[in-house]
């Protein structure tokens, strides 16, 4: 074995170490001493909440706003895209789908308030 | 004749009128049998829900498919993000029947029919294999003598880059537009990376692009898909809003950024306001516009 891959297999097994000895502490031990360790239930990433909420509310990245009715109806297009924005049931749809499917139990996303628990 | 549904997506309708008008002028000039697809949500996107819930982004993804379906049309996409949603939930659809049954089942309790045969399509298939550039250029009454930066996306390299980013550059051409290929070419728009760092991810990558383009005397930076677009007008508007409080107008604010249907628009012989062109845009088009009198 080269100098260079001793020293690299000597450096893995200083983390495997490292890592067996955290791994030593239970969490669930450590969260009644440490309660702010105990980690969080949603797997959604705060960046990408805003988004999800949208896809609950509206079926789509972005709302209508006044702006866009105004912009449509200048270039000529009906003042509500013929997406879930016009045909509501589509939103009821997903949302139905994303109940079925486990998603807002799992993001702990709260659909009669519209927000996530975490 | 085929009968097409066109996937407005997220960005489009509400951040892109003038190309949503212009896809749509531009299909009905062609002798399309095209109209919207109704009732649509969200493509759903790949690059959040995919990694989230992948049961979750085949079966939202299937709704859409479903509403093609249901309203016997062949799906198509100008949003390259939409465009790969919809192609690889198809292609998992047809090669895994446990995915197919479960989505098939989640789809039966909303009362959506499985997407037996529905066909997804991009708009420039539709343009380039459905059309052709033949047909295409039998149609141009003003060739656009402009010079342009492009920027496909990343997922439209998805069959290859004899495919659709081929079908974008001789498109751009046979409308007259000169291409200027740039070291940035392959860059992605960042959309991706966005939700973790939209500084480095974004704002630096389209800054680059367009001030490329400017230093190149580009007239514009041409592109096809609403999710790219979408990081290009986040990133010029804060660009602009970051300069004015310096009191200066960085390059990158003054290349406009233009779709490719707007373009087909205007060398069919649209006039500008018949797409509401100058509407709702981060970048003015006002130069484009009178360098366009003397096309």
């Amino acid at each position: 074995m080269s100098e260079r891959a001793s020293g690299a297999k000597l450096h893995w097994l200083r983390l495997l170490k490292a890592a067996e000895r955290l791994t030593k502490t239970k969490l669930s031990e450590e969260i009644q001493v440490h309660p702010w360790r105990r980690p969080l239930p949603s797997e959604a990433p705060p960046p990408a909440k805003p988004a999800l909420a949208r896809d609950y509310e509206v079926g789509l990245v972005y709302p209508v706003t006044d702006e866009a009715i105004e912009a449509r109806a200048t270039c000529g297009l009906p003042r509500i895209p013929p997406t879930a924005h016009l045909y509501r049931e589509s939103v009821y749809e997903k949302r139905r789908l994303l109940e079925a499917l486990g998603v807002l139990k799992r993001f702990q996303f709260n659909g009669v308030e519209r927000r996530f628990k975490y | 004749m085929k009968r097409y549904g066109y996937f407005l997506g997220c960005v489009m309708p509400v951040k892109m009128p003038w190309a949503e008008k212009a896809v749509m002028l531009v299909a009905k000039h062609l002798g399309l049998h095209f109209d919207y697809l109704r009732g649509t949500t969200c493509c759903i996107r790949p690059g959040v829900w995919k990694p989230l819930d992948y049961d979750a982004w085949l079966t939202l993804t299937s709704y859409n498919l479903a509403l093609a379906e249901e309203q016997e049309v062949v799906l198509v996409d100008s949003c390259n993000g939409c465009w790969i949603s919809h192609y690889e939930t198809l292609q998992e659809l047809r090669e895994n029947s446990e995915k197919r049954e479960m989505v098939a089942s989640y789809l039966k309790g909303v009362g959506k029919p499985f997407p037996e045969h529905v066909e997804v399509r991009h708009f420039l298939q539709v343009l380039y294999e459905d059309v052709g550039l033949k047909e295409i250029k039998k149609r141009v009454k003003r060739r656009l003598n402009f010079k342009a930066t492009r920027h496909i996306g990343c997922h439209a390299r998805k069959l290859g880059d004899d495919v659709l980013p081929r079908y974008f550059d001789e498109i751009l051409e046979a409308l007259g537009v000169e291409i200027i290929d740039t070291p940035y070419d392959r860059m992605c728009c960042g959309l991706l990376l966005f939700l973790a760092d939209p500084e480095r991810s974004v704002y630096e990558r389209v800054e680059r692009k367009l001030n490329y383009a400017y230093e190149q005397e580009a007239d514009f930076c041409a592109l096809i898909c609403s999710g790219c677009y979408d990081q290009f007008d986040r990133a010029v508007r804060i660009l602009r809003r970051e300069a004015e409080a310096k009191g200066e107008l960085p390059k990158a604010c003054s290349v406009p950024v233009v779709h490719l249907a707007e373009l087909m628009a205007l060398a069919f012989g649209y006039k500008p306001g018949d797409f509401g062109m100058q509407h709702l845009r981060c970048t003015p088009v006002d130069r484009l516009l009178a360098k366009l009198q003397g096309c």
